[in-house]
């Protein structure tokens, strides 16, 4: 098959990505009046709700599970399919969703001037123990839920599991992002001190290049994936264990990543 | 007049550079053609999303690109 040339059919961006049963499904923003869509092998659909954000998606069984905003407030908002619920805490801010089971998971903020992190299960929200939290990312597996992040006034990095804090020792880390495969637990992010790109195996660190930035991180069969972006001039990339493979076009910038097995 | 030997050594040089120059583009060719550096590694298909210039949402599946289209 040949390459398909890219279009422009209007300012469109995207922050979340996800493929079921071979279908890949995106979620983001488009148009001039930067409406909330979810594109499902292409074909767009906006997000029901005035001034909708959608900041996390997640696929079960066919249906997107979105979180983000919306309203004239900017109310945390949960679509689930066609159904939209808002979150009943003030100032509630939902960023990353999931689901496990049964049971579908976001995490995020609530409160204004003071601001408290934690998720919400099913709807019910938990607020996570320490001051000035912060989360990053959300996974889920088995019933256990991981979620990294920053916490304190110094915004530490450290991992969460089902409510307890590991900090990450390594000095001046920002841990952005998570997986789980196998009870092994991957994260990846960057040392503030010399902002080196890099990502956790199970506590083991995995420094790349130098001057790359990771965006986002996916495992598939123990093969750590992780895409972003290096080199003065921001030349987008993805790794593959550690190995660079570029993106030819020269204007690109790659955000999410998502690997399932070749079904060839 | 050039000798015959003489002009067999210049001919040789000629197409030695030649030679030389076409093998370079080919290797320039390989390295910059870049239809293929972004294919997804055996076994794994791996799509990415995000944007091909300013504010132009793409995805690239299996190092192929599509903007995504703006919804109605």
């Amino acid at each position: 098959m040949g390459r398909r040339p890219s279009h422009n059919y209007g300012n469109s961006s995207l922050t979340g990505l996800f493929i079921e049963d071979d279908v890949v499904y995106a979620a983001g923003r488009t148009g001039l009046l930067n409406r909330a869509a979810v594109w499902t092998d292409h074909k767009s659909e906006r997000v029901a709700g005035s001034g909708a954000t959608v900041l996390g998606l997640w696929v079960d069984d066919g249906r997107p599970h979105l979180v983000g905003t919306s309203g004239f407030t900017d109310r945390g908002t949960i679509w689930v399919g066609d159904e939209r619920n808002t979150f009943g805490e003030a100032n509630a801010n939902a960023t990353n969703v999931t689901v496990d089971g049964d049971d579908v998971y976001a995490a995020g903020t609530i409160g204004n001037a003071v601001e408290f992190a934690g998720l919400w299960k099913n709807g019910v929200w938990a607020a996570l123990d320490q001051s000035e939290a912060k989360v990053n990312d959300l996974f889920v597996s088995d019933g256990k839920v991981y979620i990294v992040g920053g916490y304190g006034l110094a915004e530490r990095a450290g991992l969460w599991v089902d409510g307890e804090l590991t900090p990450i020792d390594d000095v001046g880390v920002v841990v952005n992002h998570l997986f789980v495969e196998d009870g092994v637990v991957y994260f990846a992010g960057w040392s503030r001190s010399q902002s080196v790109a890099a990502y956790w195996v199970d506590g083991e660190r995995v420094d790349l290049e130098e001057n790359a930035l990771i965006t986002d991180l996916f495992v598939r069969d123990g093969t750590v994936f992780v895409s972003g972006s290096y080199g003065l001039r921001g030349q987008a990339a993805y790794w593959v264990n550690g190995e660079r493979v570029d993106i030819d076009d020269p204007n690109a910038e790659v955000h999410l990543i998502f690997v399932t097995a070749d079904p060839a | 007049m050039m000798s015959s030997a003489a002009g067999y050594r210049g001919l040789m040089r000629r197409a030695a550079h030649a030679l030389a120059v076409a093998c370079l583009l080919a290797a320039c060719g390989t390295a910059g053609s870049a239809d293929n550096v972004a294919e997804s590694p055996e076994g794994f298909r791996v799509v990415l999303g995000g944007s091909s210039g300013p504010s132009n949402a793409t995805l690239w599946d299996d190092g192929r690109p599509t903007t995504m289209a703006t919804a109605p």
